[in-house]
């Protein structure tokens, strides 16, 4: 038993001693599945002995992170030798094979394990004529004969005379080759799961779009979910076909576009759909720090700016990911609190997607960004669903009350006080005078089918208003036993006007001023102003006791809510008395 | 009688003009038609009317101005009026009768028989007194109202509260238009039922009841059979 322990504690020291080696790793591929290999030495030049484990690369500078470049980071130079060594501790499954996947390193590049040639992508060369590029997404088996347990040396041999980039994005890999290959298999499905979800939810928004015409803010959140369409499409692209390595860097800048529209259609989005405070002073940060974060790192690429500041640019990126959603939730919550509809559902899928986003780079969950994504999306859906009914309903209720205010119109103007009083007036003619009585009948007739006939309708005629207002000052005529009369001047034919306002404004003149008199008159005057027209009632009903009740009246109240509804905040009228009468006018810009 | 028309369409004025002149015949005294509310108020002031006959949409202004300062006065107020919608209010106020327009003659009838029978039904009842009380119109709840004691031209309206406020109209007039719980008890008193406690029989005929505040007030001999049947099966 003491010399189990005693033979552990030995083992635990020799690879705690051969821990502070730090260019050797120790790889267990029995428990990871992709094992990312970074650390690389690097050394300018070519040299056959540079492949082999027994030189020494001690001399040789040592690349930080994952990413690996060659000429700083200019494109179009000479050869380059990467040198790392790792440790296997124990055997390796004898029934699995070990391979290096890698998604894309530059032009060309030979892979040697212990000096041993063990894979080759394109044709790696000093010179711009005989390098021949590789493409995307290469999978290289390990020979089973070369991954004894203990130490071995990995190199390899770049050129890059035929891309734009120097700068290698994502790292070689290791594993099993069928682990690797699973994991490629998943990430291969993810990715056209994704795009197909985001293509479908673009169309659909695109849909309401064209069916809500004055919803742009769904131009927005069509956009953002055609932008992540693309940008997955391309990316599973360039990772999972083989694609040539001469032209994989232009598509990988060209795929800087959706993700720019990825990380700002988003927050904006919010900021319009719920009309947040300050939306347009947010949306200038978040373009260009969206702009910032996706130009210099491509820049970088190109050796347009130096590439030792990758690292910084890469930090920016994450910490703008997590801007743009913080201002997403800000937003969400904000509306939440105005009790905007579908703002909880927002701010809850863009927690869970945050929540993915943290799980998948800080505690490495696989895909965790992925399934937030699928449930912010769901939730958004959900969330302007909630939007559209609600919307729906308001315009529901407002064909209701346009409805409403239909009914009220005609109980208003064809009220069974006035008709009535006007039966009255009738039984009171048939006694005194028939023939006045069949007088009345049609007058009050003619009047009845005017009225009807302008229900419904928005604008009418001025002259079509005139005529009824002569029928109603027939009627009242014959009613009460006066002569009523109505002159019109300045109307041209095709001034037009809301239903019912000027015979609102008749009714309420003759209500003031006419007893104990013989006769009444009212004049119309129509005059084009400057933006509109301007209508003149003037009648000579004696104005001897205030009249307040013009002024709360529901009929004064009817003439407010027409016009406003006809022409708004473009109106308005002003009354008073005036020499020998009273006299009302309105302005509004109407079509003349 | 001297009857009043308020109605400001001629063509109904005289028509209205032409059934009280038929309808009551020799009786009628004066008739007045006028069309305005400020010629009215006019009128009422300096000649005696015995009934209004009222329109409530008077030109747009509203009737029931006219209606409050109506109803405060000695005469009685019947409302012919195309305003259904306000016929309820009308009689709240105390008017005699709501007669809506169109009407024929057998409908006006009616009313003027509210004017004289006391066993007319009565739909509607007042819910308040108006009484002009130092040249304001002050309206007096039915709930408020004790007894009423006749006092000439006038009738004094004894209040809960202690108060006694003066009334235009007669005790007659003002019986038609009160809930069937104000009775008749005596030649100069009116009572609410509801406020009797006990009665009392004296020798030689005569009669008191006590209300439940501690009044007494008398009773006619004719009024005690009448008023003890009321009160029997509370008893």
């Amino acid at each position: 038993m003491k010399i189990v322990i005693f033979i552990v504690l030995f083992l635990h020291s020799l690879i705690l001693s051969q821990q502070i080696d730090e260019t050797v790793e120790y790889i267990f591929p029995d428990e990871n599945p992709v094992i990312n290999l970074v650390g690389w030495k690097v050394a300018y030049g070519d040299s056959g002995v540079w492949s082999s484990p027994e030189y020494s690369d001690s001399s040789w500078e040592l690349n930080p992170g994952f990413g690996l470049w060659v000429n700083e980071g200019k494109p179009g130079t000479g050869i380059r030798w990467y040198r790392k060594t790792i440790f296997f501790p124990e055997p390796l499954d004898s029934l699995a094979t070990l391979a290096l996947y890698q998604v894309a390193a530059v032009s060309a590049n030979e892979i040697y394990w212990d000096g041993r040639l063990i894979a080759r992508n394109g044709v790696p060369s000093p010179e711009m004529k005989s390098e021949r590029s590789g493409v995307s997404g290469r999978i290289f088996p390990v020979p089973d004969a070369v991954t004894m347990p203990g130490k071995h040396l990995i190199a390899v041999r770049i050129s890059n005379f035929h891309t734009l980039s120097g700068v290698i994005e994502a790292p070689l890999q290791m594993g099993y080759f069928s682990k690797i290959h699973g994991y490629l298999l998943r990430s291969q499905a993810l990715s056209i799961f994704l795009a197909g979800i985001f293509f479908v939810i673009a169309l659909f928004h695109f849909a309401i779009l064209l069916g809500h015409g004055n919803k742009w803010p769904y131009a927005l959140f069509s956009a953002f979910c055609l932008s992540c369409a693309v940008h997955i499409s391309i990316r599973g692209l360039l990772r999972f076909f083989q694609i040539d390595l001469s032209r994989y860097y232009i598509l990988a800048a060209i795929n800087d576009i959706p993700w720019f529209l990825m990380l700002v259609l988003l927050p904006v989005f919010f900021l319009f759909e719920f009309n947040s405070p300050y939306k347009k002073r947010l949306t200038t940060i978040i373009l260009l720090s969206g702009l910032v974060v996706v130009i210099f790192p491509r820049l970088a690429t190109f050796g347009l700016v130096p590439v030792s500041w990758l690292s910084t640019f890469e930090s920016a990126n994450r910490i703008n990911v997590y801007f743009t959603l913080v201002v997403s939730i800000a937003v969400a919550l904000w509306a939440g609190f105005h009790r905007k509809i579908g703002s909880l559902s927002a701010a809850l899928g863009l927690m869970a997607f945050l929540a993915g986003v943290i799980l998948s780079s800080s505690a490495k969950v696989e895909n965790g960004w992925a399934v937030g994504f699928a449930v912010m999306n769901i939730f958004l859906t959900v969330s302007l669903s909630n939007q559209m009914a609600y919307r729906n309903r308001l315009l529901h209720e407002a064909d209701l009350r346009g409805a409403r205010l239909e009914l009220e119109l005609l109980k208003k103007h064809i009220h069974p006080h006035f008709l009535l009083n006007s039966l009255n007036s009738i039984v009171a003619w048939l006694e005194e005078n028939p023939p006045v009585a069949s007088q009345l009948v049609n007058a009050l007739a003619d009047e009845l089918r005017m009225l009807l006939s302008f229900s419904g309708k928005k604008l009418i005629p001025i002259s079509e208003e005139v005529r009824l207002c002569r029928a109603h000052l027939n009627v009242m005529s014959l009613r009460q036993d006066k002569k009523f009369t109505m002159s019109v001047t300045g109307i041209e034919g095709n001034e037009q006007l809301p239903p019912l306002i000027i015979h609102t404004l008749v009714e309420n003149g003759l209500s003031h001023g006419y007893a104990n008199k013989e006769t009444g008159f009212f004049t119309l005057t129509c005059i084009c102003i400057k933006k509109g027209i301007r209508l003149t009632l003037f009648n000579d009903g004696a104005c001897e006791e205030p009249r307040n009740t013009f002024r709360e009246g529901t009929g004064f109240r009817y003439v407010k809510t027409r016009l406003e509804e006809a022409f708004p905040s473009s109106w308005r009228v002003d009354y008073g008395p005036v020499e020998g009468g009273w006299e009302v006018s309105i302005e509004y810009e109407g079509v003349s | 009688m001297n009857v009043l028309i308020v109605e400001d369409e001629r063509v109904a004025a005289r028509r209205l003009e032409r059934m009280v002149r038929e309808i009551l015949g020799d009786k009628l005294v004066s008739i007045r038609c006028i069309e305005s509310l400020h010629d009215t108020e006019l009128f009422i002031a300096r000649n005696p009317v015995d009934v209004l006959l009222l329109d409530l949409n008077l030109g747009g202004k509203d009737g029931f101005e006219l209606l409050k300062t109506a109803v405060a006065e000695s005469f009685q107020t019947i409302v012919v009026s195309a305003n259904t919608d306000r016929a309820l209010e009308a009689f709240e106020y105390g008017v005699l009768d709501f007669v809506p327009k169109p009407f024929d003659r057998g409908r006006l009838i009616k009313a003027f028989e509210r004017l004289e029978r006391v066993d007319t039904v009565v739909d509607h009842t007042a819910k308040m007194l108006i009484v002009r009380n130092q040249g304001k119109l002050q309206m007096v709840p039915i709930e408020q109202v004790k007894f009423l004691q006749g006092a000439g031209d006038y009738v004094e309206i004894h209040l809960q509260e202690g108060g006694v406020l003066l009334h235009n109209k007669s005790l007659e007039a003002l019986s038609r238009i009160l809930p069937s719980t104000f009775v008749r008890i005596h030649k100069s008193y009116i009572a609410d039922l509801t406020r009797i406690t006990n009665m009392k029989i004296y020798g030689g005929g005569k009669y008191e009841c006590a209300l439940n505040e501690g009044t007494v007030l008398p009773v006619s001999r004719t009024r005690y059979k009448e008023l003890i049947n009321y009160l029997e099966p509370q008893a």
